[in-house]
């Protein structure tokens, strides 16, 4: 891998999403753009390069992305009230999509200001389920 | 024969039999959701009628609306697949009722086999042995705490209703008991309608082996050798193969012999599947009965592909009333077949994932079937179970079959919304898939560092594709270095 650092890599459009990707070694690639993200596939494995570089590394580490559903859900059960002090993977919501049940934990302890959703609604992704103010 | 069937289903399943209609002449109705107007499965039967908004609650798990489906487009049969409706005995009853044939065993029979009390006592009756385990009559918290420390821990906690993997809980000492019980509950209601919940004892890494049986009207009950399901994920199964590495001709022999006596004991008739747990390996290796399921398993296409049969044009043929198209003596085992079940779910962290599926080719080689329920432009709803198509690779022994899989998930792009096909391949390339040393707790053990192959920086390719798909809408050659003015630094991040 090392010793081809340098080479060209060769892009050829094969036409309906299809690139052949040459960099010493010929394979075949496909890609698709949407909302600004390219999505391509490679070997089996799927790359998602966003438009800009502002877009966060998935993985869930953000404190703010962990308080969000992963995924339109329904939530099923808010299992904290406003003001309470909450420690590292507390249950905050239960959220149920696809049959499965999703449950949004405490990233850090912390104390719960507010809760932005209510058991019942149908949630959509990005948008924080509530929030909380993390102690010194 | 039936003239016109109606599938009480969706997805791959629902193309699956309309398929087997298409071959045998037999005009096929799709039900579908609001969800689903546009779906592979309307789009594919030669009729469809809606049946309901998209919750499944009040579409695809509606007894009246299916009824009345089949009602309105005159057909004679109604196929339920797997899933939804399959192995309700109300459906089958509601059939009965309205003169339809219901594709699968009697009301009565999907009844008993669908309480986990009743059916461990017949398949204890014909002398099949049974893992330890009861549904608490006192469905309390206090009674099923009882229960599980009666039974001895480890514990599953699960619906007693139902199947799928769906509400059950792995609980490993009383203190962690009540939240599991708590959550079981809400989802065995939320899927079934019922939370009653059975508690048995966790054996530890065992497999999970299950065979095929088909009984006709006529007295005859055959099966069709075992399906190897180890490899499950929260007990929803990933990879299946056939024949299992784990089974010998003799065990063979006793796990067909025992799948078959319980087919006799509960009256079976049509397609079930006789579930076993696996203590061991080798001619004297221990198998417990777990359960039947009394319907079409998703993964019968290994079957069909190494005993050369068609498993849905004989369900058809026994639930028309015609014999078996084959005797036990007739089957038999060639080569080897794996499935790999693909999931509309995130690789590395398993969430599942609803979207625009912008690009799905289906790679198309010698060996390798596709069953899919989805098409490219499609949209994954939320409110259906992610699993998008299913990869059976057939070859004449097991590691030509893991080969043409894994080359096959290779060529297999679906873009728009993240599958787990790099985890599958991740799999198959596994050193214990690959000596077939395994048991249902492999993904659990291995998950996390497999999740940790996948996490790497994307190689430049990926960059050089990107750059090329965006700076000229796809349409021009592109030639780029890795070193030197970097065209692609641009672009920041790369999401993997």
């Amino acid at each position: 891998m090392s010793n081809r650092g340098d080479r060209p890599i060769t892009v050829v459009p094969l036409g309906a999403g299809r690139f052949q990707v040459d960099d010493g070694r010929s394979r075949r690639t496909a890609f698709a753009v949407a909302a600004g993200d390219t999505w391509v596939f490679l070997d089996g494995r799927v790359f998602v390069v966003p438009q800009s570089g502002a877009v966060a590394r998935r993985g869930g580490t953000d404190d703010a992305a962990a308080l969000m559903a992963p995924m339109p859900a329904t939530v099923v059960n808010i299992h904290v009230s406003e003001g309470q002090q909450v420690s590292r993977d507390t249950l905050l919501i239960s959220l149920e999509a696809m049959k499965m049940e999703l449950p949004i934990k405490a990233p850090r302890a912390g104390r719960v200001t507010a809760i932005r959703c209510r058991a019942g609604e149908l949630v959509q992704p990005g948008v924080p389920l509530l929030e909380i103010e993390h102690g010194p | 024969m039936f003239q016109r069937l109606l599938i009480a289903n969706r997805g791959e399943i629902a193309v699956r039999i309309i398929r087997a209609c298409r071959e045998m002449g037999i005009e096929s109705v799709a039900v579908y959701s609001d969800a689903d107007r546009a779906a592979l499965h309307v789009t594919l039967a030669d009729r469809a009628v809606r049946i309901g908004p998209p919750p499944s609650a009040e579409s695809y798990l509606s007894i009246n609306a299916i009824i009345e489906a089949a009602r309105s487009s005159g057909a004679q049969a109604v196929h339920p697949g797997y899933g939804f409706l399959s192995e309700n005995q109300d459906l089958a009853s509601a059939c009965a009722a309205a003169g339809l044939t219901f594709v699968g065993p009697p009301p009565e029979v999907i009844a008993q086999m669908g309480s986990k009390i009743v059916a461990r006592r017949l398949a204890e009756q014909a002398g099949v042995p049974v893992v330890p385990g009861e549904t608490p009559a006192d469905q309390s918290d206090a009674a099923i705490v009882a229960a599980a420390t009666r039974i001895g821990f480890p514990v599953l906690i699960k619906p007693s209703e139902g199947g799928g993997g769906i509400g059950m809980k792995e609980v490993y000492d009383a203190a962690a008991l009540v939240d599991a019980i708590a959550q079981a509950r809400r989802e065995a209601t939320a899927a079934f309608g019922d939370g009653t919940l059975y508690v048995e004892r966790l054996i530890g890494a065992p497999r999970h082996v299950e065979f095929q049986v088909l009984s006709d009207h006529h007295g005859h009950v055959t099966h069709v050798f075992e399906r190897e399901c180890s490899i499950q994920r929260r007990h929803q199964k990933v990879i299946e193969e056939t024949p299992s590495t784990a089974v010998t001709p003799a065990l063979r022999a006793r796990m067909g012999a025992a799948a078959v006596a319980v087919a006799k004991a509960a009256g079976y008739r049509n397609a079930g599947t006789v579930e076993f747990l696996v203590d061991g390996s080798g001619d004297k290796a221990g198998f417990y009965f777990l359960e039947m399921n009394t319907r079409l398993q998703v993964e019968h296409p290994v079957t069909e592909q190494v005993a050369g049969i068609d498993l849905v044009r004989a369900q058809l043929l026994v639930a028309a009333g015609e014999p078996l198209p084959w005797t036990q003596e007739q089957l038999d085992q060639r080569g080897h077949a794996i499935e790999a079940r693909i999931y509309a779910e995130d690789p590395i962290t398993h969430l599942p994932q609803a979207g625009p599926v912008l690009l799905y080719r289906e790679p198309s080689m010698p060996g390798v079937r596709v069953d899919s329920g989805i098409i490219e432009g499609a949209e994954v709803s939320v409110h259906y179970d992610p699993l998008l198509a299913k990869l059976i690779a057939w070859g004449e022994h097991r590691e030509i079959a893991r080969r043409r899989a894994i080359v096959a998930l290779r060529a297999f792009p679906i873009l728009g919304i993240r599958t787990n096909i790099p985890m599958l391949i991740e799999l198959l390339e596994h050193p214990r898939f690959v000596a077939g040393t395994l048991d249902t707790r492999l993904m659990d053990t291995e998950g996390s560092a497999l999740a940790g192959k996948l996490a790497g920086e994307p190689p430049p390719e990926v960059q050089a594709v990107a750059v090329a798909a965006r700076s000229t809408d796809g349409q021009n050659s592109v030639e780029t270095t890795r070193s030197g003015i970097d065209p692609w630094t641009s672009l920041g991040s790369v999401r993997v």
